[in-house]
């Protein structure tokens, strides 16, 4: 088994068998995310794809100063972010609510044993523009300032659309353990 | 605001490690996009190189077709100056068999003009109506050169010549040239009678001519005869005025004396060195430069593998067990100009089942 310091010389050198173990190694990972992003699997492919011909293009780029995966999925989110950005003006034009905490659903305890399948499926269920920001905000750890830079909005049009998928996502919540519970 | 972390936790960590594994043909995807991308880069470079490459060899073509028509002579000597002169005023042809009855009848146009003066002498009268009508032809060369002469009489150009062709015979031709003066003068400037009916004028003019001394400016005049001549011509055609009654007949042999002048004046510093007029034949030169595009396919065959199965072989080529062909195809820009052909361009050769490639190709070839 290659390290990635190994790996990264390898595909630094245009080494087609480096790039296939840094492919097979980071693919599924990377799939994921890219399948948070996008709402259909054939599109998560493109992404996956665009996102690794860049890599391979631009390894030369990376500085061993960071995490190497955490610099993939940065390009993989941001490949993401330009396949959707022609339609992300759409997305945001939608009226901002403001969302009062009212709005929120009584005091819930979630339940930790809905299946990540479940929950894909959830977040899939929203609209664009809510699914990229709660993504970013609430799964990847980027802040409202950075989301409004990488996707061209104001901070408060990010606040407000994660404001509306959290509520969306917490009905749906409910409603898939009213089932469970059913059930 | 537990709430909101609830939900944000419950997604976060349901969803941080989801994987799932995508399928195979997202990485032929990624091999041929690398590729392509690759192609893209060579190619773009291949494309600026094959363009400086030709700009190149065509400024080369052109600075040496430049080069090649700035050292070419283009009218060192007064005869070829003459020849370009012809051709713009009258045809080759005309010029060169004035300037050869010119030399040929020098004598006899002095015989003739004795004759002719004797016409002149025993019919004033007609001469006086239709002057022109009593020239024959070969005077009418001579007259050209007379009216030059005696037109532009600060030259003294043709008196020169004449003086070294037949200096025995000068006080004729000067009679004769005076003659011909008047009728080359409108009317207006000279009556016609002066000439025709007062031989003593003549006389007298001969002796004038005779003894009037060479300007000082004749050396530059023998010296830029042809500018001279122009000068002289062209100013002669201004200050000539236009005459009251003119007859058509009179008008076109006033005419073309003036474009004949221009041709004898520039002979004549040298008409005792021209013996033979000849016409400089234009060759048609063959175009230097040639362009040829050329497009070609070229099958290449690639056989069994008889030995056991390398790493190499194995990266060459799938199945070693079958034989095939390969197609390679290309576009190649040949461009040859003198000696030198310079052929460039691409070509896509497939070479075993796996690789292939594009290659750029540039040969510059000698051809001397």
């Amino acid at each position: 088994m290659l390290s990635d310091q190994e790996i990264l010389n390898g595909c630094l050198a245009q080494d087609k068998k480096a790039q296939r173990v840094l492919y097979k190694k980071y693919a599924s990972s990377m799939f994921g995310i890219c399948l948070r992003y996008c709402k259909k699997r054939a599109e998560a492919e493109d992404v996956l794809q665009e996102a690794f011909i860049k890599i391979f293009s631009n390894i030369k780029s990376y500085r061993s100063d960071g995490s190497f995966e955490g610099w993939l999925k940065r390009i993989v989110v941001n490949t993401a972010l330009n396949y959707y950005k022609s339609n992300l003006k759409r997305c945001f034009d939608e009226s901002i609510d403001n969302m009062n905490d009212s709005n929120m659903p009584s005091t819930q305890t979630f339940d930790p044993d809905i299946s990540a399948a479940d929950l894909m499926g959830m977040i899939n269920s929203l609209a664009d523009g809510y699914r990229l920001v709660f993504n970013m905000y609430a799964i990847e750890g980027y802040s409202h300032k950075e989301i409004a830079d990488m996707l061209n909005i104001s901070e408060n049009t990010s606040k407000s659309q994660l404001s509306r998928a959290r509520v969306i996502l917490q009905q749906k919540v409910l409603e898939y353990r009213k089932m469970y519970i059913n059930s | 605001m537990s709430e909101k972390n609830n939900i944000d936790a419950l997604f976060k960590k349901g969803l941080e490690n989801f994987q799932e594994q995508p399928s195979e043909n997202i990485w032929l995807g990624v091999e041929k996009g690398l590729w392509l991308k690759k192609m893209l880069r060579s190619g773009l470079g291949l494309f600026i190189g094959t363009v400086v490459i030709t700009a190149t060899a065509l400024i080369v073509f052109m600075l040496t077709k430049n080069h090649q028509q700035t050292t070419q002579p283009v009218s060192a000597t007064p005869q070829q100056t003459s020849v370009t002169q012809n051709t713009q005023t009258t045809n080759n042809e005309n010029a060169s068999n004035t300037e050869l009855s010119v030399l040929k009848n020098t004598d006899k146009s002095v015989e003739t003009a004795h004759s002719e003066k004797q016409a002149l002498k025993d019919k004033p009268s007609n001469a006086q109506n239709s002057p022109e009508s009593v020239i024959s032809p070969n005077i009418k060369v001579q007259n050209n050169q007379a009216a030059i002469t005696n037109k532009s009489n600060r030259t003294h150009l043709s008196k020169i010549t004449l003086k070294d062709k037949n200096s025995e015979k000068e006080p004729v031709q000067k009679l004769i040239q005076d003659e011909v003066l008047t009728q080359a003068k409108p009317i207006s400037e000279k009556p016609k009678s002066d000439i025709f009916n007062n031989p003593k004028e003549k006389e007298q003019k001969i002796v004038e001519n005779k003894d009037t001394s060479i300007p000082s400016n004749q050396t530059e005049t023998a010296q830029n005869p042809l500018n001279n001549a122009q000068n002289n011509a062209l100013g002669e055609a201004v200050k000539t005025p236009t005459p009251q009654i003119e007859k058509p007949e009179d008008i076109i042999q006033k005419q073309e004396p003036q474009t004949e002048n221009l041709n004898n004046a520039a002979e004549t510093p040298n008409d005792k060195n021209i013996s033979v007029f000849y016409e400089p034949k234009v060759i048609p030169k063959p175009s230097l430069m040639l362009y040829d595009l050329l497009f070609y396919v070229m099958p290449s065959y690639t056989g069994k593998t008889l030995s056991g199965i390398s790493q190499e072989e194995i990266d060459f080529r799938k199945n070693n067990e079958k034989a095939q062909v390969f197609l390679n195809y290309g576009m190649e820009f040949r461009v040859r100009f003198k000696n030198i052909s310079v052929q460039t361009g691409f070509i896509q050769t497939q070479a075993g089942e796996k690789n292939k490639a594009l290659v750029y190709k540039c040969v510059v070839i000698n051809l001397s």
